[in-house]
């Protein structure tokens, strides 16, 4: 695992962020959490950079995964 | 198989449970403290439960979020090792020589029972630009969703307890929260239809039919008809709360249902038609969907497949 850029959005009610977040947090991924709940601006970026309005939305130096997808998420960082 | 080469070995499972809510993980834990072979497969450890707000029910917590809820379950459940597979979902389960084969979206195995445990999903509204939209602005969980919709105008669709609830969820931080209901008059329970009525940014639109909901990327409106009048709300989320429906896309003849769609069992033992096959908590025609019914419903089936197991 390289030192990857990785930042969360969240809100801070969101079921899969909690489990996204601990997922992270259990395999040593540093990461970067951004409540978008607090911040139009950073909500507007999410929403034009993945497409949609759920969370969580995971930016792996520039890639985006939407919701808790083990898989995808797995892949962009190397875990 | 020709040559002699020797045969892959197939491990069959004492119980497979399907599904990762309140009932299929307390089957779970049952199942290994009664040393069976357990298989648990579940898409997540979050569904309905973890979807859920505060909950003020479960015994020994005054009050706890729905998805703290399911972590402590889920930990309950690794401490005592069963195999889990997550993130894996079932597509079909078959009769096969006295046992039972599940067909998944990652390999198959077989299993001498079965526990069904797989709940129920949000109740689609099914009108144009829906499906298209959901999570564009579309959403059947406002804890998971809300919290995007700040300063904007939202329409819940559905006037029934589930409804209100979300409303005055989101009348905390949404400019306008409109409740849409089909019917002549909403059905929530009093204390949040008061509620509701004291709020000055909730407006209760009864006996209305949504026609569609508009947006060329995200949602931009939504359209009603009401008194043979056809209207537009200017909103950017939608919340659909109508109720849920048992999630059995999977299931073929094995069991049978009720009509409601929910998985016809026995009261007493929680067995389905086909010997050898259960069903517990909330996917089934058990009159009280709640989170600690389905942990009993889930000890009955997997004690049930015990029994059947010790025959």
């Amino acid at each position: 695992m390289d030192n990857k850029k990785i930042i969360v959005y969240t809100t801070p009610t969101c079921s899969y962020c909690v489990i996204l977040k601990n997922y992270l947090k259990e395999n040593g991924v540093e990461f970067e959490e951004v409540d978008v709940s607090k911040d139009e601006e950073v909500q507007k970026r999410m929403i034009e950079k993945s497409g949609q309005m759920g969370v969580p939305v995971t930016e792996i130096n520039g890639d985006i995964v939407v919701g808790f997808d083990k898989g995808k998420i797995d892949e962009a960082i190397g875990l | 198989m020709a040559g002699g080469l020797p045969r892959k070995k197939i491990s069959m499972y004492d119980v497979i449970i399907v599904g990762g809510g309140p009932a299929g993980i307390t089957a779970g834990i049952y199942g290994m403290r009664k040393n069976l072979r357990t298989l648990l497969i579940t898409k997540d450890f979050v569904g309905q439960t973890g979807s859920a707000g505060i909950i003020e029910n479960w015994p020994g917590e005054k009050e706890i979020k729905g998805i703290e809820l399911m972590q402590k379950l889920e930990k309950h459940l690794r401490h005592f090792g069963p195999e889990i597979r997550e993130g894996d979902m079932v597509k079909k389960i078959q009769k096969e020589n006295g046992a039972f084969r599940v067909i998944t979206t990652e390999k198959e195995e077989v299993a001498k029972t079965i526990i069904i445990a797989t709940g129920r999903n949000p109740r689609p509204l099914k009108v144009a630009g829906e499906e298209r939209l959901t999570g564009k602005g579309v959403s059947y969980c406002v804890t998971c969703d809300g919290a995007l919709f700040r300063n904007k105008k939202v329409v819940v669709v559905g006037g029934g307890d589930a409804g209100f609830m979300a409303a005055l969820e989101l009348k905390e931080y949404c400019e306008k929260v409109y409740i849409i209901e089909n019917a002549p008059k909403v059905r929530a329970e009093e204390i949040s239809l008061e509620k509701a009525e004291r709020a000055d940014n909730i407006e209760i639109i009864t006996g209305a039919k949504i026609e569609e909901i508009k947006g060329d990327i995200m949602v931009e409106s939504v359209v009603y008809e009401k008194e043979g009048e056809k209207k537009e709300i200017d909103a950017k989320g939608v919340f659909i709360a109508i109720g849920s429906i048992p999630a059995t896309d999977f299931l073929n003849e094995i069991v049978e249902f009720n009509e409601r769609g929910e998985i016809k069992i026995d009261p007493w033992t929680a067995a389905t038609k086909t010997k050898g096959v259960f069903a517990a908590g909330d996917v089934t025609q058990i009159r009280d969907k709640q989170i600690v019914v389905a942990c009993s419903e889930g000890v009955k089936a997997l004690l049930s497949a015990y029994h059947f197991l010790k025959k």
